[in-house]
């Protein structure tokens, strides 16, 4: 998804991988790449929501402090407007810290337990110098609270757990809101929120895509919530991205065994159609390793070739704009043009 | 803390108990001069030979005197005095420290951790009770203060170690996190995220101390190794034992400093216990299905 | 169970073997220091032999409450106000003997635990102690709440063992040297290797990958078939619900709202709760039109709202709602449903709830 550089881009990572050494009882090193050699690009203008489906453990929250500037890659570069972020100087870094924005994962912990939720409107208002004075300032938060369906005096004053975690999760919306920010950059924001509650916080996003413009990054494990927000979307397994394209590609013509499992796998909302009713991949669960030379899922894949544990499957282009990273489309796909990079 | 010391008094029976101990013993401690004075004038209370030996109570002496010639409830009230005061100020100055290097261990990381830990770890692991015991042997004239400095050089570990993890797991919190895509500075996200939460740990590393430093010089003076120009609950444990109380048939004597003590340690443990309890909700029993 | 003991709690049969537990008006509250938190209060259940039922609801309804509290299992500073959890025992053919759970002396109870009821509670992987052998700690639990023979307790471990997938070599590891998936099917084996009449499961799979979870709900549904046994299966994934349960029980703020089969739930749902979960579940493919999901949030159990309990959030509220509360009721034969938009229930078909009562 690493369109050529144009002025709507603005955060594009590219080749980035996240390796960590883990400690082991013997002298042997052993590494492991949470975000292997990943590229995606973040454009405004048109504003979309860009899915990234993973399960736990496939790197995907690396991948989002690795956007958010909260943790340098190891290797491949984070370029925010065509700049290193590790380079920005201090206003290159306050734009970014302004127009690149996040949401947590967890509602209650975002907020410190000492102080009233505002307070984290406050801290963003008064050091993004939003507002003139106190009263500006209140002002502001109130209509940014309003925007998210939320009634100021339900909130203003409040402790966290006074709270739902649908309400602090759109509180945090309100606070990304302040800054207008051009990408908002969603970590499982509604995994721990009630069901019945999701639906407003994701149409709230949705909104801010079609108000303000927002793009936003919507990291999940959840494959329906992908599909509700549309827009296109990047398959994460253990670091790597197997499949890419726009969602509806993705669905019609699932291509990486990895996806196809997942699609099995997924509980579907229809006791008409069961697992057992669905047709079915043959499903395992034996545990993946990463090593570098192969495919990452070859342990668990049902059509595991020979080159799979040799080689480290390249992107074959399924269609136009659907990539998949799968051997078994060597035959009768080309392989994906990697642009040439500027070193 | 405040709020948060009233939701401990709220949250614990422990926790009340505990306060509830320990500031009687503060405020007798306070007022002792007031109960004493009146009994010995403004003589020093450790000075022997001021009344005779033994002298059963009286109105004058309500718990009678002891075998140097002493005021016996004089003995006690100074002693609780000193050895609350010893107690305090050595935890005071351990977790000053505590703080100090648990707080740069943590943040800055890197080498500054690795040296920091080392020598923690070091203090940690020597016995210190044996040291403690050759340092008294060779400074017999050791008074309050020095006292404490030297019960303090071997608790601030503690508290350091308690501090640093807490730090540690503290700086990866999601909400210091949002603080700094909010734009906070460093020493901002120190100083109004991080510390705030770390007061319960900050009291609980204190109360720690307090303890820690309390044992330490009971053992050393009740085995006789403690400055005998001044009195604390510790030496007359020593001074009971050498008296032969028990033999005697006067076993309150003995009794009285090590209830005393006994009480002041449980109150103290109590209070961490409840603090504890409050701020880990596995050991509450009062818990509400989420 | 000692002959006193089944004096006391002795009941005879509903007339239907086919029940298996019978809840009635169960309220289990937890003190506070604000008050009671009322979790579960007022449920009324009946579970059938051999059926997959799902209990349904979202975060603070009571689910977890309510399944611990039919296994005796609360604990303070929650306690049962009032209510009876009667768990049938089939003695023959026709006859089947019933006893209060939570009457039952906790000798009783935990003997009953086990050997009759077996409990999957969340995060069930954790349970497992790390330092001992996988072997020891089922055989220890057959050993617990059995007679069996060495020779009896370990071959019936092997053959649970290879019932929920597991390798036989997986008796000699420890815990850790297993996955995620793997140890909870240990627990999986575990709780069927005394071959109880019931398992409550609570979100055994939260926290596992969907690959891993397929796997492993569909060999607990193929192990509840094909030993007869009856499964309660909690969590609040409506679409889980869909692909295992036969019956689904709905719960909000501590009551059931509708008791149904599973698939007449999600073809046409009757309570507005109901109605509203559905309509927050985003399917994968299909229309792509916006979605409402249930404005408002949860109440607290320390006060519920007065009448119906859904009545603040409800998008069809009326006067009665905010002063009665339904009644959980047989609206269709095998459908009850607690709302006052169905106010008459059914007439001439099965029993209703209140007749059985």
């Amino acid at each position: 998804m690493t369109n050529p550089q144009d002025n709507t881009t603005v955060l594009d990572i590219q080749n980035v991988s996240k390796i960590y050494h883990v400690p082991t009882p013997g002298l042997e090193r052993v590494y492991i790449a949470a975000v292997d050699q990943v590229s995606l690009a973040l454009h405004e203008k048109p504003a979309r929501i860009v899915s990234l489906v993973g399960e736990s453990g496939s790197g995907k929250t690396t991948l989002a402090r690795i956007m958010l500037g909260l943790t340098p890659p190891t290797h491949g570069e984070v370029l925010y407007r065509g700049k290193q972020v590790s380079e920005l100087a201090k206003d290159g870094w306050w734009d970014f810290r302004r127009n690149v924005q996040p949401i947590f994962q967890d509602p209650f912990g975002i907020y410190n337990p000492f102080y009233r939720v505002d307070r984290a409107l406050d801290m963003t208002i008064k050091n993004f110098n939003l507002a003139a004075s106190k009263d500006e300032a209140f002002s502001l938060k109130a209509e940014a609270l309003r925007a998210v369906d939320l009634r100021p005096e339900d909130v203003i004053g409040r402790y966290p757990h006074q709270l739902s975690g649908g309400q602090c999760q759109r509180v945090m919306l309100a606070r990304t809101l302040l800054l207008r920010p051009k990408i908002i950059i969603a970590d499982e924001p509604v995994s721990m929120i009630d069901v019945a509650v999701r639906m407003l916080f994701l149409n709230t996003l949705l909104d801010f895509r079609d108000k303000y413009n927002i793009s936003s990054l919507m990291i999940t494990h959840d494959l329906a919530t992908a599909y509700y927000m549309g827009g296109p979307m990047l398959v994460l397994c253990f670091g790597r991205v197997v499949e890419s394209g726009d969602i509806e590609q993705l669905l019609n013509k699932p291509s990486h065994p990895y996806t196809q499992q997942l699609l099995a796998a997924i509980p579907s909302p229809d006791p008409t159609k069961r697992w057992e009713e669905r047709a079915n991949v043959k499903i395992t669960d034996r545990p993946l390793t990463h090593e570098g030379n192969k495919c990452v899922y070859v342990q668990r894949c049902p059509h595991a070739m020979s080159i799979c544990s040799t080689k480290r499957p390249p992107q074959f282009m399924i269609e136009e704009g659907h990539y998949a990273t799968c051997f078994l489309h060597q035959d009768h796909h080309p392989v994906r043009e990697v642009a040439p990079r500027k070193s | 803390m405040l709020s948060f010391l009233k939701n401990c008094w709220r949250a614990s029976g422990k926790f009340k108990f505990g306060v509830i101990v320990l500031t009687f013993f503060i405020l007798l401690a306070v007022v002792a001069p007031l109960l004493y004075r009146p009994i010995i004038g403004n003589l020093s209370p450790a000075r022997p030979g001021v009344f005779g030996r033994w002298i059963p109570p009286s109105a004058k002496h309500p718990l009678g005197t002891d075998g140097h010639g002493r005021d016996l409830l004089t003995d006690y009230l100074a002693g609780l005095r000193t050895t609350l005061y010893i107690g305090f100020l050595a935890g005071v100055i351990a977790s000053g420290v505590g703080i100090m290097v648990g707080f740069l261990s943590a943040y800055k990381g890197g080498w500054v951790d690795s040296v920091l830990l080392t020598i923690t770890n070091m203090l940690i692991v020597i016995p210190s009770y044996p040291i403690l015991v050759a340092i008294a042997m060779v400074t017999p004239e050791l008074g309050v203060a020095s006292m404490s400095i030297i019960l303090a050089i071997f608790s601030w570990p503690f508290s350091a170690r308690t501090i640093r993890a807490q730090v540690m797991t503290m700086k990866e919190r999601p909400y210091v996190e949002l603080a700094k895509v909010s734009g906070q500075g460093d020493w901002a996200i120190i100083f109004t995220e991080i510390l705030p939460n770390l007061t319960p740990y900050l009291l609980m590393g204190f109360a720690f101390s307090v303890v820690g430093a309390m044992v330490a010089e009971v053992g050393i003076e009740a085995i006789g190794l403690g400055p005998s120009n001044i009195i604390t609950l510790g030496l007359m444990i020593n001074f009971a034992n050498g008296w032969g109380v028990y033999s005697m048939g006067r076993l309150e004597v003995l009794l009285i400093p090590v209830s005393a003590l006994v009480l002041i340690f449980m109150a103290i443990t109590m209070i961490n216990r409840g603090m504890e309890e409050y701020l880990n909700p596995r050991l509450q029993k009062v818990t509400t299905e989420k | 169970m000692s002959a006193q003991a089944m004096t006391q709690t002795k009941r005879q049969g509903t007339g239907d073997v086919q029940t298996l537990m019978e809840i009635k008006d169960l309220r289990i509250w937890y003190r506070t220091t604000r008050g009671n938190a009322k979790a579960v209060d007022g449920v009324d259940l009946i579970i059938q032999r051999n059926e997959v039922f799902g209990l349904a609801g979202e975060s603070g309804c009571g689910k977890t409450t309510l399944a611990r509290g039919i296994l005796g299992l609360t604990k303070l500073p929650g306690y049962v106000e009032s209510g009876e959890a009667i768990y049938y025992r089939r003695i023959s053919d026709s006859t089947s003997v019933g006893s209060d759970l939570l009457t039952m002396p906790a000798r009783e109870i935990r003997q009953m635990r086990w050997r009759h009821i077996a409990y999957i509670p969340q995060g069930a992987m954790n349970v497992l102690s790390p330092v001992t052998r996988i072997e020891k700690q089922i055989l220890d639990a057959i050993y617990e709440h059995s007679d069996m023979s060495k020779e009896a307790a370990r071959a019936r471990m092997f053959e649970c063992l290879e019932m929920v997938g597991l390798e036989p070599t997986v008796a000699r590891m420890y815990p850790h040297e297993l996955s995620g998936g793997m140890k909870q099917r240990v627990t999986i084996a575990a709780a069927v290797s005394l071959k109880p009449g019931l398992i409550i499961a609570d979100e055994p799979t939260t926290a596992l990958d969907v690959n891993v979870q397929q796997v492993i709900l569909q060999e607990l549904k193929d192990i509840a078939k094909s030993m007869e046994l009856t499964l309660i299966y909690v969590t609040h994934d409506m679409a889980v619900h869909a692909e295992m349960a036969d019956r689904m029980g709905i719960m909000y703020s501590g009551v059931m709202v509708e008791v149904s089969p599973v698939i007449e739930t999600f073809k046409e749902p009757l309570h507005p709760y109901t109605q509203g979960l559905l309509s927050s579940i985003p399917a994968i493919g299909g229309d792509r039109s916006r979605m409402m999901g249930i404005p408002g949030n949860a109440p607290s159990p320390l006060d519920w709202p007065s009448g119906c309990r859904f009545h603040p959030r409800c998008p069809k509220v009326m006067e009665i709602c905010r002063e009665q509360h339904p009644p959980l009721l047989e609206v269709t034969p095998g459908r009850l449903v607690a709302c006052h938009l169905y106010p008459t229930p059914i007439s001439g078909a099965a029993p209703t709830f209140e007749e059985l009562k």
